[in-house]
């Protein structure tokens, strides 16, 4: 069948689009250099000069991850990780507060915080927007998009609400990939079999030893063996850390 | 320094992407970045105190990226 010819859009596409068609890039990333890569250019097309994404994760007791993508001069990371900055960030503590994004200049800051926002502002993050990524079905893990720029007029004019809308869409972008990528490293690493998962499960589910034999047919002894060997796989001190880490890291 | 560091080379057609594990007793620092080309990696190498603290470590890293951003096609600085 022979249609008419389709009409021309009405409007074209504008620069908005291009940083949607970024964002969406960043999301169909298949590879952690693609997505460091895809992190700088769509954050160039929000305008910002320097940005980084930052994962957080309260991993046991004791033990929390921060896992940084740079897309800014990495001599920064460094320097914040020797002066234990996570310790004093108002960004990272705002996230792991708050899911709305703020410009950085709108956080109040606490006398102990005022030099990591010195160090970062001397590696061109002098104006910020800061957009955090609550991960609603992990409490403890989260993250946060910082995108920065040289300029004080960064954010300045009308184009914030734009780039704020932008800005959210790209820091969910980053956060579901990275946690694809990082759950396909650790399933390369531990190589969990179906059995494997099931325990975790029940573990997680609080069922005891005695519960997870009725439901596995398995001994109390093979169940404790392959608990603990679950444990070394993944780096837990104990089975109901096994069972936590790998639900944060999406393996369940 | 404080600490048990590690690193991971990740390279593909986006270019070479380095990625640093400092464990503490308290918890991990990772970060990854994209070396685009050799002088964003003496850049980095420049900053990393570990250079000083594991030279061994830090010059068999430099060797190890060398090799990777020649085989990449990176132009030197």
């Amino acid at each position: 069948m022979q249609g008419s010819p389709s009409p021309e859009p009405k409007a074209r596409p504008t620069c908005a689009f291009s940083g949607a068609m970024a964002v969406a890039r960043v999301g169909a990333s298949r590879t952690k250099p693609q997505l460091v890569e895809r992190l700088g250019q769509a954050a160039g097309e929000l305008g910002a000069d320097q940005s980084y994404f930052v994962s957080f994760m309260h991993e046991r007791e004791r033990f929390d991850s921060y896992r940084f993508l740079l897309a800014c001069d990495p001599a920064w990371c460094l320097e914040y990780e020797r002066k234990n900055c996570h310790l004093h960030d108002p960004w990272l503590y705002h996230a792991k507060r708050n899911g709305r994004p703020i410009r950085g200049r709108d956080i109040p800051l606490r006398e102990e915080e005022r030099p990591t926002v010195e160090l970062a502002a001397r590696y061109g993050f002098v104006s910020t927007l800061i957009v955090p990524t609550p991960a609603a079905e992990v409490p403890s893990k989260g993250g946060v998009l910082v995108l920065g720029s040289g300029s004080a007029l960064f954010l300045e004019d009308e184009t914030f609400s734009a780039v704020k809308v932008l800005a959210r869409s790209l820091a969910l972008e980053i956060n579901d990939r990275l946690t694809d990528l990082l759950r396909e490293e650790r399933l390369a690493v531990c190589r969990l079999s179906t059995l494997d998962v099931d325990l975790l499960l029940w573990e997680r589910e609080g069922l005891t030893t005695k519960a997870i034999a009725r439901r596995s047919g398995l001994s109390h002894e093979a169940i404790d063996c392959r608990l603990r060997r679950l444990n070394a796989k993944l780096g837990a001190a104990s089975r109901t850390d096994a069972a936590r880490i790998a639900a944060q890291y999406g393996l369940l | 320094m404080e600490g048990t560091v590690s690193y991971a080379l990740i390279r593909d057609e986006s270019g070479l992407l380095l990625e640093r594990t400092l464990i503490r007793p308290w918890g991990q620092i990772i970060h990854s970045v994209l070396l685009s080309d050799r002088a964003a990696f003496d850049r980095w190498c420049e900053a990393d105190d570990v250079r000083f603290s594991h030279p061994l470590l830090f010059s068999e890293l430099r060797r190890r990226c060398s090799v990777e951003l020649e085989s990449a096609g990176v132009s030197q600085p």
